[in-house]
């Protein structure tokens, strides 16, 4: 797998976080960043700021779908799932991360 | 809990996203700030801890950045993949947005290119319209099973051209014969043609009667707008007179009064009951104005008087041809009874209606078509031109990231917004044209045809615009969507266009002269028939003639010699009137082929040729009043009556095919019909155009009106009146003359003959005018485009041109290299156009008189035209090109 630049490696990496979020169950705005903070172990935190454009750029690209569902007594809530573009793109990325870690591991000297 | 939605809303608002959009936009991130809040006040924070953090999360800066680059790649995304459909709209509406936009900014290339289309759409319209009433919408239901019945000469084919009539009648008892065979027909009506007066209040109005048979209105499926038809009952002599009136009159006399129905119409001094009215879409015979019963027992059924339009509706499930040969086995049978040895024609209907018009129209069809194809060239190129100026802006967008799918689909949106322009235009002209129009066509068209814009043909207008929009922008659209990226983002402002985008649009130029020239090339051919029409040998000398039909009421004047006492009274005193030099009378005016045509019999002359002549009445000093020449013998005088021998003038037509060689004064010729036929011949006379200026000369036999007084009781006659002034002028003291005489006489068709040839040649003039405006639109259409691609040109080569001038070329130089590449041009064109013409100018060919469909000089001389039009169209970027300041040029290197 070739890197193309590093920029591409940055912005692909938020992108790679939600669509892993959302592979094996759908899950709401608020879930999906609370997720992030949880098992980052609070390192890695997206605000809704950039949150939610992120999630609409990848639905206006078809990687994920999102769905409003009403639940009783509770407002209704959007959930977002993955699309069998994304999940291409994520196995895509997921490689492209492998190498880039082993790379740089390489480089640094970690194992 | 705060209110989130407020604030969202107010931090979203600067990107003016879609109302339901941002609603959406604003829930989800509200529901976001929510959870966050309510985690927050679980946590043991203060509310407006709480409130402060969750806003925090909601960066106005951040959001709004990120927000828009998402718009950003939305529109970017969703028509190259093309898979939302909501996307779709969304993004055809901002296509339609810009460009409208960007035909906005160049206000004169929109000018030009919508009416260009709007010529072109508008003229196609123009003629669907006429074809869909005349050719794709039936008449009357079920009108295949709808055909004509006519009685023709056994032997009619054998005429020479010129001879044979364009319509046979049948006689009425021939008519009941024909009626009786129900294994043929379901069923058959006649009418009979024919035209009473009415003499009501104020100027007395000739109105156009036909009597028809009880039958006749259902077999043509028309129904009553008002009242009812004829029952059978009404057909015996006995039975109360009754009548159905058009709608015509009935809206022009009678202020399409409902109360009309019961009320009484005076024909020929004989009170009618009104029992119905037509609909307004019923078009027959003429479109009569009123609709009477058909008598038997009238004088108007004679077994020798063939006066009766025969339809038949064929039984179900017989066929055109099987019928044909079932009538053509029965017709011996049928004919026997009358002793006459005739045939049967069977004429479909809808061909009887459409008759000539059919050819005229498709010819015409396939102007319009050529006039589009020019005009979409023209777009075409204005397209390219423009898609050349604008590479800079395409080639932005492509390095934003635009797809080429997306911009093909927003310059093709731009080329359908023009000619969806030019479309609106284009109904908007007809709608303020279509009178004109009709008015034009009305001598070609069946009646009740119009140029009229139903939904029929709005949606053809709107099908013709997307095809219009479409195939003058694909290309274009094509070419400009793949700019070279480089050169027009590094060279600032320079208009350049590749070259096989100067290749493109220079072929479109040649194609466009090409078609122009054909269309000229028929105009011209059509121009030059029209003038050797004009220019025939009429036999008679039209200028200073005066010329009026009237119709002697049959009740006053039943007495035939009271007729004949009355038409020689108008004679001898419209001739005392002062300017007057000859007056007289004739059944049937020259030019329209309305003379009665029958076969004769000439003394001495074998029988076994079917001989046929126009035969004409006549009374006073026709010939003179007409200056027909005299060739033998002598007129007419006041003693050729009733009491004298009867005697014929023949014309040399006559001499010359039947009596070749021989002697015709003294021969006797049976005349045929009204009473005694055989007759001395003691004149010859010089040949008449019976049919039209434009057919060769029919067989044509004069008799004294008096000498067939019996006959006059159905006729209407034409007064010839020779003048030494203007003849119009003198109309006003000829009515009073003969309103001396009787006061209540109708007159009609009061004209000059100058008028009636007028008339007689608007068959030829509606296409020329079509045509020839044609022509003239695709040449105006050919000189832009011209003018358009050279300047185009020239804008080019402007630095190529500076650096000439400035290594030392002349003026001269530059005229000449600029001046060689428009000729090149034109002279392609001209030579394609010649060889489309040679190619297809054969179509007009019905049309043309005397004149070869390739005929060499009227090639010539629209080649000239159309190559002096062009080059004129070159003067402006030629001049221009010569003006290129070399310091300018290089200054901007």
């Amino acid at each position: 797998m070739e890197i193309r630049s590093i920029n591409e490696l940055k912005k692909g990496s938020a992108e790679l976080l939600i669509l892993s979020l959302v592979e094996d169950r759908s899950r709401h705005g608020y879930e999906i960043s609370r997720m992030i903070d949880i098992r980052s172990g609070g390192d890695l935190r997206l605000n809704a700021a950039s949150l939610y454009p992120l999630l609409y750029r990848l639905e206006n690209r078809g990687w994920i779908e999102g769905r409003w569902v009403e639940k009783p007594s509770q407002r209704r809530r959007r959930f977002y799932r993955i699309t069998a573009a994304g999940r291409k793109v994520l196995n895509q990325q997921r490689a492209t991360w492998r190498t880039f870690v082993a790379a740089v591991n390489r480089i640094t000297g970690e194992t | 809990m705060p209110d989130w939605k407020t604030e969202i809303q107010h931090r979203l608002s600067p990107l003016h996203l879609s109302p339901a959009r941002e609603a959406d936009v604003a829930e989800e991130l509200a529901q976001h700030l929510d959870d966050h809040y309510t985690e927050m006040i679980a946590g043991g924070a203060t509310p407006e801890l709480a409130r402060r953090s969750a806003l925090a999360c909601l960066d106005a800066h951040e959001l709004l950045g990120a927000l828009r680059l998402v718009t950003h790649d939305a529109q970017l995304n969703s028509t190259v993949r093309g898979d939302a459909h909501g996307n779709f709209f969304a993004s055809l509406l901002q296509d339609v947005r810009y460009g409208i936009r960007m035909l906005r900014r160049a206000p004169v290339f929109s000018t030009v290119g919508i009416l260009a289309l709007a010529i072109g759409i508008g003229a196609n319209t123009a003629v669907f319209s006429l074809i869909s009433t005349v050719l794709l919408r039936p008449f009357y239901p079920d009108i295949d099973r709808l055909v004509v019945l006519e009685d023709a000469p056994a032997n009619a084919h054998t005429l020479a051209p010129g001879e044979v009539q364009r319509t046979y009648r049948m006689s009425y008892p021939k008519f009941v014969a024909w009626s009786q065979q129900k294994n043929i027909f379901e069923s058959v009506a006649a009418a009979y043609f024919q035209g009473p007066s009415s003499t009501g209040v104020g100027e007395p109005q000739r109105l156009m009667a036909t009597y028809v048979t009880s039958n006749f209105l259902p077999m043509l499926g028309i129904a009553p707008a008002l009242g009812r038809g004829f029952r059978s009952d009404e057909e015996p002599l006995s039975a109360p007179a009754v009548v159905i009136l058009s709608d015509g009159l009935w809206r022009s006399r009678f202020n399409a009064a409902p109360s009309v129905i019961g009320g009484t119409l005076t024909l020929n001094d004989q009170a009618f009951t009104v029992i119905g009215v037509l609909p307004a879409s019923a078009h027959f015979l003429g479109d009569p104005d009123v609709i009477v019963p058909l008598r038997p027992g009238t004088d108007v059924i004679s077994p020798t008087f063939s006066n009766m339009t025969v339809f038949a509706r064929l039984r179900p499930g017989l066929s055109l041809a099987a019928a044909t040969a079932a009538i053509a086995s029965q017709a011996s049978k049928v004919n026997g009874q009358f002793g006459q040895n005739t045939e049967v024609l069977v004429i479909p209907l809808e061909k009887y209606i459409a008759g000539n018009s059919r050819p005229l129209l498709m010819i015409l069809l396939g102007a319009v078509a050529v006039v589009l194809l020019i005009a979409c060239a023209n777009t075409a190129n204005l397209l390219l031109a423009r898609g050349a100026s604008r590479q800079r802006e395409i080639a932005i967008r492509v390095a934003l990231g635009a797809g080429r799918g997306r911009l093909i689909w927003q310059l093709l949106t731009e080329s359908l917004l023009m000619s969806l322009g030019g479309a609106i235009c284009a109904v908007a002209l007809l709608w303020a044209a279509d009178q004109w129009l009709t008015r034009l066509l009305a001598n070609r068209l069946p009646a009740g045809v119009a140029v009229h814009l139903d939904t029929m043909v709005l949606g053809f207008t709107l099908g013709l615009a997307a095809l219009t929009g479409i195939l003058c922008g694909l290309a274009p659209a094509l070419q400009s969507s793949v700019p070279d990226l480089r050169q027009p983002l590094n060279v600032s402002g320079r208009i350049s266009g590749a070259p096989a985008s100067q290749r493109v649009r220079s072929a479109l130029v040649v194609a466009e002269i090409a078609l122009s020239l054909a269309l000229l090339a028929g105009t011209g051919l059509l121009l030059r028939s029209f003038s050797r029409v004009l220019n025939e040998d009429k036999g008679f000398d039209p200028e200073h003639v005066l010329t009026l039909r009237m119709w002697p009421s049959p009740s006053r004047y039943a007495d035939p010699r009271k007729d004949v006492a009355y038409l020689d009274a108008i004679v001898q005193s419209t001739s005392a009137l002062p300017g007057v030099q000859a007056a007289g009378w004739v059944s049937n005016l020259p030019l329209f082929g309305n003379a009665i045509s029958g076969d004769i019999t000439i003394e001495g002359v074998s029988d076994n040729k079917m001989m046929m002549a126009s035969k004409q009445l006549v009374a006073g000093d026709y010939f003179r009043a007409m200056h027909m020449p005299l060739i033998r013998g002598r007129f007419f005088n006041e003693r050729d009556t009733l009491d004298y021998p009867l005697v014929a003038i023949v014309d040399q037509t006559f001499v010359q095919r039947y009596l070749d060689g021989q002697d015709p004064i003294g021969k006797h010729v049976n005349f045929g019909y009204g009473g005694n036929g055989w007759c001395e011949i003691v004149g010859v006379v010089g040949a008449v155009k019976e049919m039209s200026l434009d057919s060769a000369a029919s067989p044509t036999m004069y008799v004294p009106l008096a000498q067939r007084a019996s006959l006059l009781v159905h006729m209407a006659f034409s007064l010839a009146v020779r003048t030494s002034g203007d003849p119009a002028a003198i109309s006003e003291s000829v009515r009073d003359a003969i309103h001396q005489l009787d006061s209540t006489q109708i007159l009609e068709k009061v004209r000059t003959m100058d008028e009636w040839i007028d008339t007689s040649v608007a068959p030829r003039r509606t296409p020329m005018i079509l045509f020839g405006s044609f022509a003239v639109i695709a040449l105006f259409l050919a000189a832009i485009g011209v003018y358009g691609v050279l300047s185009h040109w020239v804008t080019q080569r402007q630095e190529e041109i500076g650096m000439r001038v400035a290594l030392g070329a002349q003026r001269s130089d530059v005229f000449r290299l600029v001046l060689r590449h428009a000729l090149k041009m034109i002279a392609i064109g001209i030579s394609a156009g010649i060889a489309i013409s040679i190619a297809t100018t054969r179509i007009l060919s019905g049309l043309l008189y005397h004149i070869k469909p390739t005929d060499a000089a009227t090639f010539t001389a629209v080649s000239l035209l159309l190559g002096t039009v062009a080059l004129l169209a070159c003067a402006i970027p030629v001049l221009r090109a010569t003006r290129v300041d070399p310091l300018m040029v290089l200054r901007n290197e």
